[in-house]
């Protein structure tokens, strides 16, 4: 058997498993059960799923603190194409779902080994593509909405900074009585 | 489960052979059977997949194991002077020297895993016959190991000289097992 060469019109692998995981669960695991059934695969560890206690170090020393527990599930498969080779896939997801891990796993071998019948996977790829892109575009809207112009705070002050200035050059008493008022300590 | 996994990675045959391994240290030298629960499996590779995780350190200087099993074991390869579980082939003669601990830290003695032809309850005329004593058996209690190389009950002896600091040992026959914890005293009968 020819096995097809890794794509290079794939996106990155350290992105699959984002994508895949923003792609529909119910068409991953039966995309993964169909690779199953075409190729054999066993696991090379047992899967897990959990919690894991994140740790990371602190900006300032570099001392680790626990930032808090996440939802984890990891799994490592060997899928063995017809020439017998064994082509490892793993995948650490940050859900409860040690299936979602394996079918991820799967997905991952197949893609990265070449193998024939990837076009599933591709679509499932595509379509995470879709909605990581869709959410991407959403919270980049949030975010424009957040945005403060502090040039028109400048300019605000700027303005006020010339109004009194022309208000104390004017030689009316009154002004400039009340712009020291306005500047008083109130207490 | 999306793919098949082996009981023998199952946590619920793991908990069972656990509840055994508990049992076989409080009555050391009383075999103990794993064939019912994981059939056709070494009763070592049961006793490690119990006992293993990231945190615990394993040595198989006789490559008993499967490359496999490590995997899903997912222990660290220590040396066996320096593993806290050391898995060796008790039918050869005794060629590790593994860590026992000391007497503030008892609990850094090795635990050993002897693998031998057989074992039973019961004398038997080709097997090295144990005759064991101390907490946990009432009186003295014969343990038959088809096998066993006779270095490794001197050895056992010089590990455990400084009580506490010492070596636990299981000895793992295809089916079955025994713990001879550092506390039991053994001679063997000639």
């Amino acid at each position: 058997m020819i096995l097809q060469a890794p794509a290079s019109d794939l996106p990155p692998r350290a992105s699959w498993v984002r994508l895949l995981m923003a792609a529909d669960r119910r068409a991953l695991l039966a995309c993964a059960r169909e690779l199953g059934g075409r190729y054999a695969v066993r696991h090379r560890a047992a899967p897990q799923a959990g919690l894991h206690l994140l740790q990371v170090r602190d900006g300032a020393f570099g001392e680790p603190y626990f930032l808090g527990e996440i939802p984890t599930a990891a799994a490592q498969v060997a899928v063995r194409a017809s020439d017998g080779v064994d082509h490892p896939g793993a995948a650490w997801v940050m859900a409860d779902d040690a299936e979602l891990a394996q079918a991820i796993a799967v997905i991952d071998a197949v893609l990265s080994a070449g193998l024939p019948h990837q076009e599933a996977a591709r679509r499932l790829l595509e379509q995470g593509r879709a909605a990581c892109a869709r959410e991407g575009a959403v919270r980049a809207h949030m975010l424009e909405r957040t945005t403060v112009d502090f040039s028109l705070l400048s300019e605000t002050d700027d303005a006020d900074a010339d109004h009194a200035d022309e208000a104390g050059a004017s030689g009316d008493p009154d002004h400039d009585r009340a712009t020291d008022t306005d500047h008083a300590d109130p207490h | 489960m999306l793919i098949h996994i082996d009981d023998l990675w199952q946590a619920a045959s793991q908990q069972a052979v656990y509840r055994r391994l508990l049992a076989s240290f409080a009555y050391p030298a009383r075999v103990e059977a794993v064939d019912d629960l994981l059939p056709g499996v070494a009763s070592e590779r049961a006793l490690l997949a119990t006992l293993c995780d990231a945190s615990t350190t394993l040595a198989d200087p006789d490559r008993l194991l499967p490359s496999e099993d490590w995997g899903f074991l997912k222990a660290r390869p220590l040396d066996a002077g320096a593993a806290a579980l050391v898995v060796v082939d008790g039918r050869l003669p005794a060629g590790v020297d593994p860590t026992v601990g000391d007497v503030l830290h008892p609990e850094r003695g090795a635990t050993l895993l002897l693998v031998v032809d057989a074992l039973e309850p019961t004398p038997a005329p080709t097997a090295a016959v144990l005759r064991c004593r101390g907490p946990g058996i009432a009186g003295e209690r014969v343990l038959s190991a088809e096998g066993l190389h006779p270095t490794w009950l001197g050895a056992r002896g010089r590990w455990n000289a400084r009580f506490p600091a010492g070596v636990d040992a299981l000895l793992c026959a295809p089916g079955r097992f025994a713990a001879l914890p550092r506390t039991t005293t053994v001679a063997q009968e000639s």
